[in-house]
């Protein structure tokens, strides 16, 4: 629900509690008042009636509508002003010949030395009647008002709330890897603009951030083959000295290929930051199929080596925009990765077409979730030999070039498939 | 051979000369972009071996001043920075080779000998070794004279080899040298084994010595016989 029409919501309840209560006290307002009139209109026919009697001296004078009059024969203790008592009472009424409530005034005179009772009615409007026009004027006043709430709420929302939705709209475009800080306009609201120069901050912060730790550990892989690359020659200069038992050439091999995997690994980081960094986006047109045909030449024998059989199905002409560097790679991981990964004797199957790319391997079931497969450093068996970013790498690649890609494992074939955008 | 390693890092720049050295070649260091100018300026040079990234200087403004001199050096690069702009303008500028860091001293040395050979063994691609002849033009072995078929790979090796007689050649880098970056070393040395054992059977059977030895499983060694 929007923030406008929630807030409406509540309001709209709030006033119909207020008109709720506001009712009560209406009907109590008119009530008194109808009734205070209703009095002073009595006491004013009351002076003329006894005027009328004190000029005519007979009461005859003054009919019998609405009014009776009595003698008394007993001296009353208050006569005239003192005397009056109003209350409520029910009369036949003429015409609709049913009970009505009634004000009734009482009063004594004198009139000709002797003393009379004058009792005056006159029709009051009902309770009932009140209530009916209060209620009847309130609904349609909350009517009225709530629909001016939603229909105004919308139409404010629209112009109060833009600047919100244009940060909004920023900060789901932010891309950390841009390291573009979100840029926001001035709004007339104050609390918009503390908003905006939080998020201004906090992005540039962000992004600072990032910088950073990426240039950390780009430096760091890089920096980190000259040393390696010294240790290597050290040792491989090492291995050539004469007097070197098995046991001494073990340690050497073993320094050896600890060695050689770190610098493996810290190109392959390099080569993974480089990707991220967009340094391969220069794009031509790619003969994939071509790319791919020339890599199977490659991995022929090896593949033979393994006693792998490899079935492949190639659209031709299969053209794609990318850098070919990047194809290549990606190629050359997922043709590696279907040879690591696979049992000898296994099978191979690669399809082609204009729309994607995909290559299916008989293996063993993977020991981690699927959906690590493309982590960094998930390796399925967490042998020393592989670095566990040749799919990270793959997986980079299809990120920066916009393909999808996706795995499966099915009866014993593990399939990636990479679909390409056009 | 006269060759010149122009490197700021002094422990690195020694391994290559040493593994250089043991080879028969006169080799020499400087560690930076100045001194390298003294030096070609001053003295000939077969071979010079460049780091792109020197203190005081640029090494692809080592080769412009080498190609200004008119001397028929031959350089290779050796560059710490996998930059592919870096590798063309180089080689643009008449580099010979590029190397990228870390590398294993025998890939180094290797592509040292195909340089040489490239230059010098003009119209005669023909390199001897006992009774083994290769024929670097067109791919092909003669062992006593009469030819033996080898694949691509097994003479890619088998040159690889020649080049670095007496040394001990690990199995990494035979693998680097075979496949290149691509092929994840540790994934091929079943495939290394494989090579050497059909080389091996192969100069055998043709009546050639057997010169390939294995070194504890750690790599391998063309052993030249002391005779």
């Amino acid at each position: 629900m929007k923030l406008l029409l929630r807030t409406s919501f509540y309001y709209i309840i709030i006033t119909f509690i207020v008109f709720s209560i506001g009712s009560v006290i209406l009907y109590n307002i008119f009530l008194n008042e109808i009734t205070k009139e209703t009095d002073l209109y009595l006491v004013e026919r009351f002076h003329t009636i006894i005027n009328t009697l004190d000029s005519a001296n007979s009461p005859s004078v003054i009919g019998r509508y609405k009014l009776q009059l009595d003698t008394l024969n007993y001296v009353p203790d208050k006569v005239g002003r003192e005397s009056f008592v109003f209350s409520d009472t029910m009369v036949m009424h003429q015409y609709l010949r049913r009970l009505e409530n009634n004000r009734k005034m009482t009063g004594v005179v004198m009139v000709n030395e002797s003393y009379m009772r004058l009792t005056l009615y006159d029709v009051i409007v009902e309770g009932d009647d009140i209530m009916d026009g209060v209620f009847n004027g309130l609904w349609r006043l909350f009517l009225f008002l709530g629909s001016v709430m939603v229909v105004s709420s919308f139409l404010i929302s629209r112009s109060i709330f833009k600047p919100f939705n244009r940060t909004l709209q920023q900060i789901r475009g932010f891309n950390i890897k841009e390291l573009r800080p979100i840029r926001l306009e001035r709004s007339h609201t104050n609390e918009f603009n503390l908003m905006n120069e939080f998020i201004e901050q906090m992005t540039e912060k962000i992004n600072q951030d990032y910088r950073n730790l990426k240039e950390f550990s780009e430096n760091a892989s890089h920096e980190m083959q000259t040393p390696l690359s010294i240790a290597k020659g050290k040792l491989e200069l090492l291995l050539q000295s004469n007097d070197l038992d098995e046991k001494k050439m073990n340690m050497i091999e073993s320094a050896y290929k600890s060695i050689d995997h770190i610098s493996k690994l810290g190109s392959s980081l390099t080569l993974l930051s480089r990707i991220e960094n967009l340094e391969f986006s220069e794009r031509q047109s790619c003969t994939f199929s071509d790319m791919l045909r020339k890599a199977l030449e490659d991995f022929e024998e090896l593949y033979k080596m393994k006693k792998i059989q490899v079935e492949v199905d190639l659209a031709e002409h299969v053209v794609v925009q990318n850098n070919p560097d990047l194809l290549k790679i990606l190629i050359n991981n997922l043709l590696n990765n279907a040879l690591r990964h696979n049992c000898t004797g296994g099978r191979i199957r690669i399809n082609l077409d204009q729309s994607r790319f995909t290559i299916t391997n008989t293996g063993e079931p993977l020991q981690i979730a699927p959906e690590l497969l493309f982590e960094r450093f998930k390796k399925d068996r967490q042998s020393g030999s592989s670095l566990g970013l040749g799919l990270a790498i793959v997986k980079k690649i299809c990120d920066v070039s916009g393909y999808d890609i996706g795995y499966d494992f099915k009866n014993g074939w593990h399939t990636v498939d990479v679909k390409f955008k056009n | 051979m006269k060759i010149l390693v122009v490197e700021d890092n002094p422990e690195l720049a020694n391994n290559v000369v040493t593994y250089l050295k043991e080879e028969g070649n006169v080799c020499e260091w400087v560690p930076t972009y100045s001194e390298a100018i003294d030096k070609i300026v001053g003295f000939g040079y077969e071979m010079l071996i460049l780091d792109i990234m020197l203190p005081d200087g640029n090494g692809l403004d080592v080769i412009r001043e080498l190609k200004k001199q008119r001397t028929d050096s031959s350089v290779l690069i050796i560059s710490a920075k996998n930059s592919l702009d870096d590798k063309i303008l180089g080689l643009n500028l008449g580099a010979d080779d590029y190397l990228t860091k870390p590398f294993h001293l025998s890939e180094l040395h290797a592509r040292i000998k195909a340089i040489y050979r490239r230059k010098n063994l003009n119209g005669k691609q023909e390199l001897s070794f006992n009774e083994l002849t290769i024929n670097i033009e067109n791919h092909s072995l003669m062992v006593h004279n009469k030819p033996v078929d080898l694949t691509q790979k097994e003479f890619d090796l088998l040159l690889f080899f020649l080049t670095n007689k007496n040394r001990v050649i690990t199995k990494q880098s035979i693998a680097e040298h075979l496949w290149g970056d691509y092929v994840d070393a540790y994934d091929s040395f079943d495939f290394v084994y494989q090579h050497i054992k059909n080389l091996r059977k192969k100069i055998l059977s043709a009546g050639g010595a057997d010169y390939i030895r294995t070194v504890y499983g750690l790599g391998y060694k063309f052993m030249v016989p002391h005779s």
